[in-house]
């Protein structure tokens, strides 16, 4: 009964998006856009340089193919609530019977898995035409798509916790921007981290951020269950500890809401 | 007389929005930092990916900078001084074209220059640094840089243009100047060598992306007449071609009766 409301969030949130197919669609064909053009780039390395990273082309098109589709699934929240929190609109929500950052969390997946579904197809189609199929078996992909569910719910809590700097400054942009910034070297998203130099490549290997695109992306490309219960652990240990941090900074930030009425 | 009025005309705009980013001056510094910032993290890319490889079919790491420095300069001009040039979209659909139909100026011209990104000055003054650094500047390569600057800006521009004024034709063309952007952004910072002949031929003589970075770096590094014409002709036919469709979309388009109070 209780997960029933979210559940009803995430279903008119879906319905919802289904008005805005177009935008959808065009939003998966510019996915598509930077697919194509790291087809070409990788190709163009990979006929010089075979094996390069300890990948084949397959697999690091395929691992960058999935980046491409997990990016297009939950977001970040950051904009909307930190601008829920400036506008004071939060105090809206303080009062109704529902867990804030689960309702919104609900909120943000009904919007995009839609788009995700489209993304999926769309990419995937032009992968097995440039590339062939996947190199996994298809008896995995549960636990590929579990892997992947972890790694949006993480990146959204780490999102939730940076929108609620808003409580104590006017602007959480600039933190997001940095976020934005080492999930750009330390996530997986432009390039495995088997491109980084050895020393920044240790430390991006246990960082939060590298199990929210990189390790689920290399699951589904070089899966061995040794790296499956690795990824899986830390990705509890983290979602444990930002919904640790997301609740308590939210429940210390609305402490500081003064209501006026009016 | 014409041009020299349009260029005081131009002038002032300039003024006008240089005096409103001095007013939030830390807005613009801020804006400033941050695309500066922005621009190096992309070129981490290109040092990593050069750290492990010498070429992408005889593309190396200063060329493939140097493709980012171009399109930084375009990008950054374009986005200071005529910052609308990404929301003409918007404007058509939402029939603020109005208030600019209304006065004797070219309503392109003026619609464009309204506007100033100030982040697009990060993007000029990175382009420039990392010319100097990686682009072996003499006398004679600073005036082919301004040649290819020009008419790299005036291909992206153009190209853009079309994808813009799309909405003349479909109304809400907002997801389409989007992946337009991107279809731009995307292939113009990528070396041409990794595309095959098909595609070459898309990017030479159909949407000539290629004018915008590719042929410029190709002529910094190794001048050559042939190519120097090609741009200035490539350039200039697809800004008519642009201008073409814009005024043919022009005549569709639809008062949206909307009252704007301009502060």
């Amino acid at each position: 009964m209780k997960l029933q409301k979210y559940l009803s969030v995430f279903k008119i949130n879906l319905l919802e998006s289904l008005t805005y197919t177009t935008d959808m669609i065009f939003h998966a064909l510019i996915s598509g856009i930077y697919v194509f053009i790291f087809i070409k780039l990788w190709t163009a390395i990979f006929n010089q340089n075979p094996n390069f990273l300890g990948f084949t082309l397959n697999e690091l098109l395929w691992y960058y193919g999935m980046v491409q589709i997990i990016l297009l699934f939950g977001g970040s929240p950051v904009k909307e609530i930190s601008s829920s929190i400036q506008k004071g609109e939060v105090v809206n929500s303080l009062n109704k019977p529902y867990n804030f950052i689960l309702y919104n969390l609900c909120e943000s997946l009904g919007k995009t898995v839609f788009l995700f579904l489209i993304g999926l197809f769309w990419v995937s189609l032009m992968l097995v035409f440039y590339v062939g199929l996947p190199p996994l078996d298809f008896k995995f992909y549960p636990l590929i798509f579990l892997v992947i569910l972890l790694g949006v719910l993480i990146n959204y809590l780490i999102g939730f916790s940076i929108a609620t700097i808003a409580f104590w400054v006017e602007d959480a942009t600039p933190y997001q921007w940095i976020y934005s910034k080492i999930l750009f070297i330390f996530s997986g998203v432009f390039f495995p981290l088997e491109l980084l130099p050895l020393f920044l490549k240790n430390i991006a290997q246990y960082l939060p951020t590298s199990f929210l695109l990189y390790y689920p992306a290399k699951l589904f490309v070089q899966f061995t269950w040794e790296l499956f219960w690795k990824v899986f652990s830390f990705q509890i240990a983290f979602l444990i500890l930002f919904y640790g941090l997301s609740l308590l900074l939210f429940s210390r930030g609305v402490k500081k809401v003064s209501v006026n009425g009016g | 007389m014409e041009g020299k009025k349009y260029f005081a005309f131009v002038l002032a705009y300039f003024k006008q929005n240089l005096s409103t980013a001095m007013e939030y001056r830390v807005n613009f510094i801020t804006q400033f930092f941050f695309m500066v910032l922005n621009d190096f993290f992309f070129i981490l890319f290109w040092y990593f990916l050069f750290k492990k490889i010498d070429n992408i079919n005889g593309w190396g790491f200063e060329s493939s900078i140097l493709l980012f420095a171009f399109a930084g300069l375009s990008y950054g001009f374009l986005d200071f001084f005529f910052g609308n040039w990404r929301e003409l979209n918007k404007i058509i659909a939402e029939g603020s074209l109005d208030f600019h139909l209304a006065l004797p100026k070219n309503e392109l011209l003026h619609t464009m220059i309204s506007k100033s990104n100030f982040s697009g000055m990060g993007d000029i003054v990175f382009g420039v640094c990392l010319f100097f650094l990686f682009g072996n500047m003499t006398m004679v390569s600073m005036g082919v840089l301004i040649i290819v600057t020009a008419t790299g800006t005036l291909v992206l521009f153009s190209t853009n243009l079309i994808f813009q004024s799309m909405a003349f034709y479909v109304g809400n063309a907002q997801g389409l100047s989007s992946a337009g952007m991107n279809f731009l952004t995307g292939f113009s910072v990528y070396p041409i060598s990794i595309f095959d002949s098909t595609w070459r031929f898309i990017f030479y003589f159909v949407f000539p992306i290629a004018f915008i970075t590719n042929v410029p770096v190709i002529l910094l590094q190794s001048f050559s007449l042939f190519w120097l014409v090609a741009s200035i002709f490539a350039s200039t036919s697809i800004f008519l071609v642009s201008l073409f469709i814009y005024k043919k979309g022009l005549k569709k388009y639809e008062s949206g009766n909307l009252l704007n109070i301009r502060v």
